[in-house]
């Protein structure tokens, strides 16, 4: 299994985007949320006490996960809350 | 797009007692970093509008209070200046209090519930800008620029166009059947609301369409539902793995979409025909507007301020036909009804 190299994060319709190459200021041992937190800083999107969730494929990744344990198949994510409209 | 943003003054949204100001206000609070949300409104719109290409390098914000009296301030204005050979080119966009009345109902409610006002009291909202200590602040602001691919109508999936208009600055085209679908939705639903992930895209066309002035259109084009979503009266949860799938369906489908928004109902019950119209209606539907947790989804789930929220429900103003579809998009810090076209696939 070949490790992740870079990374896209994206908001559910791919407006905003981050691209990220690993081992500068995220590495392989950050978490799958720590990366979440740093989208969501980077993007100034509000967390709205919010939970947040990254899909890759359309399979929601473990927020717990390392980087270092995902596949290079694994490097565009689709961040995305669990919200409600009133 | 990465612009400069300069600006000469803090700004407080203070909540008062009275419309003149007058007495110590309800609340007070620095709204000096929110400024920067409306320039990057006004630099999406100015995208989306094409009076500021999409790859512009170096853009200078500039953010300027338009006095009601000082220190009060009517309105801001934000100024995007670019270079075009050699000569600055200025594209300006006003802002009205409107981009604080969110703040200001959520923090009324908090004022309320805490007592500090009593429940019948009104409470006027107003911005207040002073000159900053240091001088004039420069910070850098890194904006995406709205994603829009360069494709024809037939492209876009557009074969003819139907009722409706548009906007000049930012035309929107709405499927014939999407509409359909949400409101025979909507009306099955009844009191509870119902949603899902619409599909649809930013097409840059060869020429802008008739009544537009610029050639990027937003095509909503489709509605999928998933049972993963549940509603009740007054709120609809969105499933993000519902929403994660529909992002691969788009993807699927092959017709460059995107989830590019939701809609979501505000119920509707048969009476409502008639309980919607004029005043002293005892309907207890929302109307068909943006409730202050549409702004929330919103803004977590589609945060780039080219996104629209449609929402069907009770039009209680309209004459003849009150189930409304309505679609709302950022215009002056604020969610705001515009018009749109419908089309045939
Ligand atoms: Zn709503
Ligand atoms: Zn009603």
């Amino acid at each position: 299994m070949k490790t992740l190299e870079r990374l896209t994060l994206s908001d559910i319709s791919g407006q905003k985007r981050l691209d990220i190459k690993l081992n500068g200021e995220i590495s392989l041992t950050h978490t799958v949320g720590q990366v979440i937190d740093h989208f969501l800083d980077s993007k100034r999107i509000p967390r709205n006490r919010l939970r947040w969730s990254a899909f890759s494929r359309g399979v929601l990744l473990d927020n717990k996960k390392a980087l270092g344990d995902l596949s290079e198949i694994d490097a565009q994510w689709r961040v995305v809350p669990e919200v409600s409209a009133g | 797009m990465d612009a400069t943003l300069v600006t000469d003054y803090g700004y407080r949204l203070e909540l008062m007692p009275a419309p003149d100001g007058s007495g110590p206000p309800l609340f007070s609070r620095d709204v000096s970093a929110e400024v920067a949300d409306l320039v990057e409104e006004a630099l999406v719109a100015s995208v989306l509008s094409e009076d500021v290409a999409r790859d512009e390098r170096a853009i200078r914000a500039e953010v300027r209070p338009v006095w009601s009296e000082p220190p009060w301030v009517a309105e801001l204005e934000v100024r995007l200046e670019v270079e075009r050979n050699g000569a600055a080119q200025v594209h300006s966009l006003r802002f009205g209090s409107e981009a604080w009345r969110r703040r200001a109902l959520e923090e009324t409610a908090l004022l309320r519930q805490r007592g500090a006002v009593s429940q019948g009291a009104k409470v006027y909202r107003g911005l207040v800008a002073q000159r900053r200590a240091g001088g004039p602040a420069a910070c850098a602001l890194a904006v995406d620029a709205p994603l829009v691919a360069d494709v024809t109508l037939e492209q876009a999936g557009v074969r003819s166009l139907f009722a409706g208009s548009l906007l000049p600055e930012r035309p929107v085209l709405v499927n014939r059947r999407l509409v359909e679908e949400v409101l025979a939705w909507t009306v099955q639903a009844g009191k509870v609301e119902t949603g899902g992930a619409v599909l649809g895209r930013l097409a840059r066309l060869p020429a802008p369409l008739p009544g537009a002035r610029t050639r990027i259109v937003t095509v909503l084009s489709a509605v999928l539902r998933d049972s993963r979503h549940a509603g009740k009266a007054a709120h609809f949860d969105f499933s993000p793995e519902a929403l994660a799938e529909a992002a691969q369906v788009a993807e699927l489908r092959g017709l460059g979409e995107a989830v590019i928004t939701a809609f979501h109902s505000h119920g509707w019950q048969g009476k409502c025909a008639d309980c919607a119209g004029g005043g002293g209606s005892d309907c207890s539907l929302p109307e068909c507007e943006p409730s202050l947790q549409d702004y929330v989804l919103l803004e977590s789930l589609f945060p780039g301020r080219a996104a629209l929220l449609p929402i069907a429900g009770r039009r209680p103003a309209a004459a003849g036909q009150r189930l409304a579809f309505e679609v709302f998009a950022w215009r002056s810090g604020a969610l705001c009804a515009i018009p749109w076209q419908l089309y045939t696939d």
